[in-house]
């Protein structure tokens, strides 16, 4: 958000914006949209994509817009519980995105309609799903026209999704990189060869990524100053509807699945006896009923096994995780069970999300989404104290800043995961001790109680915020 | 490029007023220059073809080559659609025959 009220992501469309005003997020519609917010209406569009659960629904309001000169409506949209972007998602969830994005505007096509960009920012996952939160991407559709948004879900949607599959599921990062989608003529050179088999990938990355480099210059007639003049061609309705489905089919075909990744299956390599497993679950089950948190993050959640145990309890439950592997298993399961409540996320604690795009303001860092009423940190803390040198004091100040109240682990160095991070490194962590870490942690946090994990060293602690 | 490009249209429009303008002037003479050089003609009517923008515009910039490529691959992936929907259609009408088939079967017993 910025000074004016306004959303920082939220200034490319001239239909209109989104802003903040006493807390409640609203949607100024501009008197340029007029024309085509009443169709989404009167063709019936947005009773079927929200029925659907395919877009957030909205309210009209009587609440003053912005900039009044410009509005013509101002709606309140549904809010979604958290906002999450491309680069986070593991590969079904960018996929499910995709999917919904092409299934929007299929429906939009049914009604006159189109989708006039296919931003992967624009769908977030509420109840489990993907959901197009922006009201203002439909424009008027006009017999002949192509998509317009055509180069952007390739970058956005099918580009990462092929590279995923087809090279390496991290990749999934150069999302980040690219804030506009990762470049085709980038996806081109580095998918391997035989991608050109799978037809889709040949028409839809290699031949429109050739088709972009051969029309690169067309803006400028010869060299001069003068564009290139643009002429009427006509693309049929059901030409553009044999895109879509191709579109379709490609995202479909394209699969990855988890394997051979570090934690994946970090709970068949583990010192856990079923002892310890049943008492840390009954542990953090006690502490969540008693504090009764809105929202919980769950960090270094691996599969979403303690997740699982806050969304059951009806609560919001983040499920973070650096491992694509082991988020893909999470995401899979709440797809397989409809767990609405859990949403798992790719984020390296290491290096979370930070604020990228136009002023650096246009998508939010991790910090800024927080702080989470309650962050389970469950055999984390030696990760980040000695697989990446971070001293307590530091770790205790990390977790005051993104979380109100803490569930946190400590992992003694008797521990054989410790034992294990320190098998081919010189132990250089003399303050590593349950003592320290109660006495930087007490700095930020009132610890509420404190309970051993039996079967093992451990100990898990129920913090609050000072 | 393995496309078959579509030929020019009888209704070809200008539509962008800018370049409308420029056609008036040294444009237009240089144009017809190159059209004397009987060997270009043809290399002129390609990329014309080729290079033919659609009109459609957005608040994103749509690409020239994305939306040349759609205009490329459209009527191709349209009649792929088309064998499609009539491959469902035909499988609906098969399942229908054969489940029918079955569920007289079951019935029986």
């Amino acid at each position: 958000m910025i000074g004016d009220g306004t959303i920082a992501a939220s200034f490319r469309d001239p239909s209109g914006f989104v802003f903040v005003s006493g807390g409640e997020l609203y949607r100024q519609v501009n008197v340029s949209y007029r024309e085509c917010f009443d169709l989404l209406a009167a063709s019936g569009l947005y009773d079927t994509l929200t029925s659907a659960g395919l877009l957030v629904p909205h309210e009209e309001t009587s609440v003053p817009p912005p900039i009044p000169e410009a509005a013509y409506k101002v709606v309140k949209p549904e809010r979604v519980p958290f906002v999450s972007y491309p680069y986070e998602w593991c590969f079904s969830e960018l996929k499910d995105a995709a999917l919904a994005t092409l299934e929007i505007q299929c429906n939009a096509l049914d009604r006159g309609m189109t989708l006039k960009d296919a931003s992967a920012y624009n769908i977030q996952f509420r109840d489990g799903k993907p959901v197009l939160i922006d009201t203002l991407s439909f424009d008027l559709y006009h017999e002949g026209d192509p998509w317009v948004a055509y180069r952007q879900f390739c970058q956005h949607f099918l580009a990462p999704l092929a590279l995923m599959s087809k090279c390496d599921v991290r990749l999934s990062q150069l999302s980040r990189a690219f804030i506009d989608g990762v470049p085709l003529d980038m996806a081109r050179r580095l998918l391997p060869w035989r991608s050109r088999l799978q037809f889709g990938l040949l028409v839809h990355i290699h031949m429109h990524a050739k088709s972009q480099s051969s029309h690169a210059d067309d803006a400028r007639a010869d060299g001069d100053e003068i564009p290139r003049r643009p002429a009427t061609r006509k693309l049929g309705l059901h030409a553009l509807r044999g895109i879509i489905e191709s579109l379709r089919a490609t995202v479909s075909k394209l699969e990855w699945r988890p394997a051979g990744t570090e934690w994946g299956d970090y709970y068949d390599d583990t010192n856990y006896s079923t002892e310890a497993m049943e008492s840390k679950r009954q542990t953090v089950s006690q502490f969540l009923a008693r504090e009764k948190p809105r929202c919980v993050w769950d960090l270094g959640a691996n599969t979403g096994v303690f997740s699982r145990i806050a969304s059951e309890q009806g609560v919001l439950t983040i499920s973070l995780d650096a491992d694509p592997a082991a988020v893909e298993k999470n995401y899979r399961e709440c797809v397989a069970r409809k767990r609405a409540n859990l949403l798992p996320l790719v984020i390296d604690l290491t290096n979370p999300s930070p604020s990228i795009g136009w002023d650096n303001n246009e998508r939010e860092s991790l910090f800024e989404r927080g702080p989470a009423d309650l962050v389970l940190a469950l055999a984390l803390i030696h990760h980040l104290a000695i697989g990446n040198n971070v001293p307590l004091r530091k770790l205790a100040a990390f977790f005051a800043r993104i979380a109100r109240g803490l569930v946190i682990e400590f992992v003694p160095k008797n521990d054989s995961q410790v034992r294990r991070l320190l098998a081919s490194r010189e132990d250089i962590f003399a303050d590593y001790s349950r003592e320290s870490f109660e006495r930087e942690f007490s700095l930020h946090f009132s610890i509420e109680e404190s309970r051993g994990v039996q079967g093992s060293e451990r100990t898990l602690y129920l913090m609050r915020r000072r | 490029m393995s496309v078959i490009w579509p030929v020019l249209p009888a209704n070809f429009v200008i539509r962008n007023e800018r370049c409308k303008m420029s056609d008036q002037g040294p444009a237009r003479s240089s144009i017809r220059n190159r059209l004397q050089r009987p060997g270009r003609l043809l290399i002129m009517v390609v990329v014309f073809c080729i290079v033919l923008t659609p009109n459609a515009f957005a608040y994103l910039d749509a690409g020239t080559g994305s939306l040349i490529i759609q205009l490329g691959i459209g009527a191709f992936l349209g009649a792929v659609l088309t064998a499609k929907l009539w491959w469902m259609k035909l499988k609906m009408l098969l399942g229908q025959f054969f489940g029918g088939s079955k569920k007289d079967i079951g019935s029986d017993r």
